[in-house]
């Protein structure tokens, strides 16, 4: 296989022959619940990852995956429309490639959300949480090579974190703020696995964004990160998790983590 | 069908040939290599793993294991033993660890036992004592179901609230009552090993909630429990990895500890089986 700068040339050729040189401001990955913001982008192009050479291909069932190209609040973004989990068995490299894309075609903003497990009994499901700070428990990175200098103390954006605090309280939607901690999965957790991040620091258990957090924060994005609560993972009281219910909790949390974003995006400030 | 479920398919072609047993045995035993408990199994036939195709576990060195069609002497109970396992430290991957596993459950395998030395953290508990597991933490890194996921084996996301069926628990627990010998309900905690562990790491781990520590248990607790598969586990206590009071290991010393284990653990066998 060719390097990753050789492949990720080439999938940058084919995207610029496409996009006919669309600058994007923003990244940004539909994760659970934030999949009908598609719906108020005004689409110029969408490229199949199929399509794109070296891309890698999408397996979730109900994930699409597209990379889509287009304006939202009056911003240009490049979007990702399905993602990459590393429970799926891709590697660390194929989870971000789409990163190493966005920030070769100039983003420097990263929105993306999930979906996780609250461990902070304060938390309900369906709630909406701004991610302050994560605990990376996959045992694994996507920064490893040519990296001399990490710079990932803050990958959470202070400001973006601010923006959305306030931005949440002006239209009135109830918002948390925690620590994400991410497993490996697929599994879910144990009981005593769930004791155990809530004592290390973590309020939710997810089991993606991570990745996608770290590499983009090493490329110098301002990275703001959403989870939405579909399940409980209090081990006193824990019940077996219903798939369906899990999707049912992001649909319904869906409508206010949309517009919550829409609004967020309207603040940034062009660049 | 996914390559998986072909490999799996094949290992239980073979083994079906091979079997004694009219019935398929729905109980599954399985154990480190060794262990002297199994003694009290008539032993009908065995396959050792090399032999059982398609063989395309290899890990660092040939594993000695085999798989032994038993039933316990004085008992009607037949039953599947894996006399030795595929451990991820040997190098194995983490689908080769869960293969035995999946196979077993299509020979119609309902009930896995599995059986584990272990290291305990937990100070009040004690060398050669019994460890009831009754839940785990995953701290290796790694998961038997990453990659692709075949739906005919079990769901994309397993629910672990039953990683150890409570009900059997419950009866496991009744058997050590009954019988007056002392239990140490646990918490097993899944390293990679193969290294001891230092001080700090053992501080580290009874901190976050863990009772006893082992290296192979729990790739064959997620795959029995994404298979359907209902789970009962116990350690063999057989080294105290207390953090304050760590001494180095003596091999020996450890063997004396685990076959006091064993020894309690004999003479329940049998009611163990008769509540599967």
């Amino acid at each position: 296989m060719p390097s990753i700068f050789t492949r990720l040339d080439e999938s940058l050729e084919y995207i610029n022959n496409k996009i006919n040189s669309f600058k994007p401001q923003i990244g940004i990955i539909l994760g659970t619940g934030l999949g009908g913001l598609v719906k108020d982008v005004n689409i110029q192009y969408s490229l199949a990852y199929s399509s794109i050479p070296h891309f890698p291909v999408s397996t979730v069932e109900f994930h699409h995956g597209n990379l889509i190209f287009g304006s939202i609040s009056g911003k240009n973004a490049v979007i990702m429309q399905g993602r990459f989990h590393y429970y799926e068995g891709y590697s660390m490299e194929e989870v971000t490639y789409p990163i190493r894309v966005m920030h070769k075609l100039g983003a420097n903003t990263l929105l993306v959300s999930n979906a996780c497990g609250a461990v902070n009994p304060l938390f309900k499901r369906g709630d909406l949480m701004i991610m302050r700070d994560h605990i990376n428990f996959l045992f694994d990175t996507p920064i490893k090579r040519n990296h001399p200098k990490i710079k990932n103390q803050q990958v959470y954006n202070r400001e973006l974190i601010d923006i959305a605090e306030v931005t949440a309280l002006e239209n009135e939607i109830p918002v948390r703020k925690g620590v994400y901690c991410s497993l490996t999965g697929p599994t879910l957790e144990t009981r005593a696995e769930y004791r155990m991040v809530r004592k290390l620091g973590g309020d939710v258990v997810g089991m993606s964004t991570i990745p996608e957090a770290l590499l983009s924060g090493f490329f110098g994005f301002k990275v703001l990160g959403f989870s939405i609560i579909t399940d409980l993972g209090f081990p006193d009281t824990l019940k077996p998790a219903v798939i369906e219910e899990i999707i049912e909790t992001a649909a319904q949390a869906e409508p206010k983590l949309t517009l919550l974003m829409k609004k967020i995006i309207e603040k940034l400030l062009n660049e | 069908m996914t390559e998986q479920k072909e490999i799996i398919l094949e290992s239980v072609k073979y083994i079906k040939q091979k079997s004694p047993f009219k019935k398929s045995p729905s109980i599954a035993l399985i154990t480190y290599k060794d262990a002297s408990f199994l003694r009290e199994f008539k032993v009908i036939k065995s396959l050792k793993y090399p032999d059982i195709p398609p063989n395309v576990l290899t890990g660092s060195k040939v594993n000695e294991g085999e798989l032994l069609f038993a039933t316990l002497k004085g008992s009607k109970h037949n039953l599947l033993i894996m006399n030795g396992r595929y451990n991820f430290y040997e190098g194995y991957t983490m689908r080769q660890v869960a293969h035995p596993i999946y196979t077993l459950r299509e020979l119609g395998v309902k009930t896995v036992v599995l059986i584990d030395e272990v290291g305990y953290l937990n100070p009040r508990f004690t060398d050669g004592g019994i460890a009831l597991i009754y839940d785990h933490i995953n701290l290796m890194g790694d998961n038997p179901l990453i990659g692709e996921n075949d739906e005919t084996l079990g769901t994309r996301f397993p629910d672990m609230s039953n990683a150890y069926d409570y009900l059997l628990y419950d009866k496991v627990e009744k058997i050590f009552l009954n019988r007056k010998i002392k239990f140490y309900p646990s918490v097993y905690l899944g390293i990679t090993g193969p290294e001891t562990e230092t001080e700090a790491e053992c501080r580290f781990y009874r901190e976050i909630g863990s009772d006893v520590l082992g290296y192979s248990l729990v790739p064959e607790n997620l795959a029995v429990v994404h298979s359907q598969m209902k789970c009962a586990a116990f350690g063999m206590m057989s080294r105290e990895l207390v953090a304050d009071r760590l001494s180095e290991i003596d091999v020996e010393e450890q063997a004396k500890n685990r076959i006091k284990a064993e020894k309690t653990f004999t003479p329940l066998l049998k009611d163990i089986l008769s509540i599967l």
